[in-house]
């Protein structure tokens, strides 16, 4: 579509409605390092670019399986492709996003102004809906924002390209507007995630409109692609080390040329504002020290590379983002008894076994960004024999798939929205196969609410949380999702947590290590915490986790 | 009158049977090669130190047809008729034994009774029969009384491990509860006969604190009696946390005998009661 002299412009089909949806997923796939660098919890997971990516390629796909030209036709595909493929909460929005989207447009052979704007309006009404508790300054503001926009452009008799331009502007002041409305992503200094990548698709498809580049400014769509092209020559044993920077004024080249003089396989992508950085060396810490006043470092990751070549080395295959798909188990209980079966989602291996071995009839693992989507919840759901099931997310941003997978599930689903794994496990301990599926639901969100949680991680920027200063890379506590332990030794903000855990009582404290820590280091905080409590039961469990070197339950 | 005929899986307390005049036959605990008649030459503490100190894992044995038959003539030959309640036919021959004797001594006109269920579950059957029997009542009018009671029983049992259970072949439904990567004290019931997981806690408080909850969940509560297998001051410490929950009833803690120790291992304790009619 040419920007020029007026002209009638070429009618929106479903052939152009599915070239803008193309140009939308590689503009947001480009970004979705960018979108993951703004989450306000300073957290390894739950990456909301990643998500709200992946959704948009599954609508995508599905979407370019339609033989149709309708345009009603090739939406409703792509919705029902993001309803799958829907990955965290933020995909979940985005495939409502669309559903509403969808429904506007069905039964329309092309798109016309007029139509347009209600599909931007039915998008926004129908997300919405979606969320419990709507929160302003998120991606449902920046949306509602948007379909006043589109509406009232169409109003003044704008055509298409007109009104995506309208769209396009009102959407990136509302993102901008978003710290304003909400005081954590001013404290945070970033805007909202979900609704920066709401603007990444619109973006995408006006730059589509306009014939505009959409490869220029992409980064590497996810780092394990890196790696992987630095793992067949890795014969120096340094540190892989590579982090974000956002700033001003930044200038590519020169960052280039002196990471280049500090490391070895450099590679240095920017953009406006933002220079993603990866770099190979011995002295990481010479390379933080260069780039820290440039601008402000994010997603700070350095790895031994010994450690990267023996891990790829053994997962020879698969994408970063590859999730295994759901492992039909035959279930632990006989299976002629019971009518009510469970799934149950597990970030590690160990955490799998663990919640096989108490009766979940099928465990789905979250994958690196541990968000399984709709589709492979449903598909767990089907492998199991039973007429009813439980679904545990064992993860908040989990809890939302769970939900629409039971909405569009064949057999009877409850979701106990279980935001932990110790909150999974203490559920699935109440789970009676013999009990009806209400008994089971209602005890076992009993079970759950009664469980804390203590979660170690590594803080990925320096953040202000819960009145505690932060700094990125270091060591992380949370009680309950409440930051309340920060420092550089990972033992010792370990045992505060768990000294802070203890207020609330209990007898037994669960340690469950993940593949930041290992067993040796477990057992070793196992002994130090029993020798500083002596009354408390220890037990320590090989979780297999990514990010999250310990999960703690003390009951 | 009708005289009372039971076996030894009952844990009745000795001095209980002899005032009752309650026959009690016994069952046979094996160890290797060496067998021990359950209340003659082997009680709760010679099996408890024996299965301290002994290889090999034992195994229990039903009554031979031939003990019933002695003990139905005998009660026979003083003019009396028999009501014999049996261990669960689901977990031990014993029931098949002791038919089988009633139909080679007609003349004891035996009535034979499944009573489903184990230990003091089962005490409290042979109790009531007992007193029924002394009151004049018939065999039919016992077994109606029996029959009735069978449904109000209810049995909750905290084993220190599963392994006994496994081991002698009678772990049931409860077999869900093997292999947990967790530490997990499992709490079973007896249903239609069989072994059956109830509940799944954390800690050992935390069961003796579900078998209160469940207890309660059972009120109004007409008998109930603490068992225990070699852990005589944790079920001092259930019974005392049972009182406050089931009112005016005595609470007494009973030994468990060898035959049920032997299926569910030292160090289990649990509780036994009959429901109040509604």
């Amino acid at each position: 579509m040419p920007s020029g002299p007026a002209t009638v412009e070429p009618p929106c089909d479903g052939r152009r409605l599915l070239a803008a949806l193309a140009a939308a997923s590689t503009w947001l796939d480009g970004h979705r390092a960018a979108v993951d660098a703004l989450n306000v919890f300073p957290v390894p997971d739950g990456d909301t670019g990643t998500n709200m990516a992946m959704t948009l390629q599954g609508a995508l796909r599905e979407a370019r399986t339609s033989p149709a030209h309708e345009a009603g036709e090739i939406a409703e595909r792509a919705a029902y492709g993001a309803l799958m493929g829907a990955r965290g909460n933020s995909g979940v929005i985005l495939s409502q996003l669309l559903r509403g989207f969808a429904r506007a447009l069905h039964g329309h052979r092309r798109v016309g102004p007029a139509e347009l704007a209600g599909a931007f309006a039915l998008a926004s009404e129908t997300a919405a809906r979606a969320v419990i508790k709507p929160v302003e300054g998120t991606i449902l503001t920046v949306a509602r924002a948007a379909a006043g926009a589109a509406e009232a452009a169409a109003a003044q008799g704008r055509d298409i390209a007109g009104i995506l331009d309208a769209v396009l502007d009102e959407t990136r002041a509302a993102v901008a507007r978003t710290p304003d409305q909400l005081p954590i992503l001013k404290q945070a200094g970033v805007v909202d995630a979900g609704a920066q990548g709401y603007l990444m698709i619109v973006e995408g498809v006006v730059r589509y409109l306009k014939g505009q580049d959409l490869a220029a400014a992409s980064f590497p769509a996810s780092t394990d692609s890196l790696h992987r092209a630095q793992v067949s020559h890795a014969e120096d044993y340094g540190y892989c080390t590579e982090f974000v920077i956002v700033g001003r004024q930044l200038d590519e080249s020169a960052i280039r040329a002196d990471i280049a003089a500090l490391g070895d396989s450099t590679l240095v992508v920017g953009e406006e504002g933002i220079v993603r950085v990866h770099v190979h060396t011995d002295d990481p810490g010479r390379i933080l020290s260069y780039a820290a006043p440039l601008g402000r470092l994010h997603r700070i990751k350095i790895e031994s590379m010994q450690d990267q070549h023996d891990r790829f080395v053994a997962e020879a295959a698969g994408s970063s983002a590859a999730t295994a798909p759901a492992e039909p188990v035959a279930p632990v209980a006989p299976a002629a008894e019971g009518e009510v079966g469970v799934v149950a989602v597990a970030p590690g291996e160990g955490l799998a076994r663990v919640f096989r071995s108490l009766g979940a009839g099928a465990v789905v693992k979250g994958g690196q960004t541990m968000n399984p989507s709709t589709e492979e919840l449903l598909a767990a759901l089907d492998s199991l024999p039973q007429d009813a099931a439980v679904v545990l997310p064992n993860n908040g941003n989990v809890v939302l798939v769970a939900q629409q997978a039971r909405d569009h599930a064949a057999k009877e689903v409850a979701v106990v929205p279980s935001r932990t794994v110790p909150q999974g496990i203490a559920a699935l301990l109440a789970y009676v196969p013999t009990a009806t599926l209400e008994e089971n639901a209602a005890a076992m969100e009993e079970a759950a609410a009664a469980v804390h949680t203590g979660e170690v991680t590594v803080a990925v920027r320096d953040a202000q949380l819960d009145g505690l200063a932060v700094r990125a890379g270091e060591v992380l506590g949370l009680l309950d999702g409440r930051a309340v332990a920060s420092g550089s030794d990972r033992e010792a903000v370990t045992l505060e947590l768990i000294e802070q855990m203890r207020a609330a009582g209990g007898e037994i404290l669960t340690i469950y290590f993940g593949s930041d820590s290992g067993e040796a280091e477990a057992q070793s905080l196992a002994q130090h915490a029993g020798r500083r409590w002596p009354d408390l039961e220890l037990e320590v469990v090989d979780g297999g986790q990514p990010y999250y070197p310990y999960i703690l339950s003390l009951e | 009158m009708i005289k009372v005929v039971t076996d030894s899986s009952v844990d009745l307390p000795p001095d209980m049977a002899r005032d009752l005049d309650v026959t009690v036959v016994p069952l046979s605990i094996h160890f290797g090669d060496r067998t021990y008649i359950d209340g003659e030459d082997i009680d709760a503490t010679t099996f408890y130190r024996l299965l301290r100190t002994e290889p090999t894992h034992p195994r229990t044995a039903q009554p031979s047809v031939g003990r019933f038959e002695e003990a139905f003539r005998r009660i026979a030959a003083g003019g009396h008729e028999i009501v014999a309640i049996t261990i669960a036919s689901s977990l031990s021959g014993t029931f098949n034994s002791a038919s089988v004797a009633a139909r080679n001594v007609p003349e004891a006109r035996v009535t034979v009774v499944d009573s489903g269920t184990a230990s003091m579950a089962i005490g409290s059957m042979v109790i009531r029969a007992a007193r029924l029997g002394r009151e004049g009542q018939s065999a039919e009018q016992i077994k109606a009384v029996l029959d009735e009671m069978r449904p109000r029983l209810n049995i909750f049992l905290l084993v220190e491990t599963l392994s006994y259970l496994q081991r002698g072949g009678r772990i049931g439904r409860a077999s869900s509860l093997v292999g947990t990567l967790l530490d997990i004290k499992p709490i079973i019931t007896l249903k239609d006969g069989v072994v059956t997981p109830l509940r799944r806690v954390r800690t050992h408080n935390k069961a003796l604190q579900e078998i209160v909850t469940l207890v309660s969940g059972d009120a109004p509560i007409e008998e109930i009696y603490v068992m225990h297998a070699d852990a005589k001051a944790e079920a001092e410490r259930l019974a005392s946390m049972l009182r406050p929950v089931v009112g005016d009833i005595p609470v007494p803690v009973h030994p468990l005998g060898p035959v049920v120790g032997v299926h569910i291992g030292p160090g289990s304790l649990g509780t036994a009661l009959l429901r109040a009619e509604r």
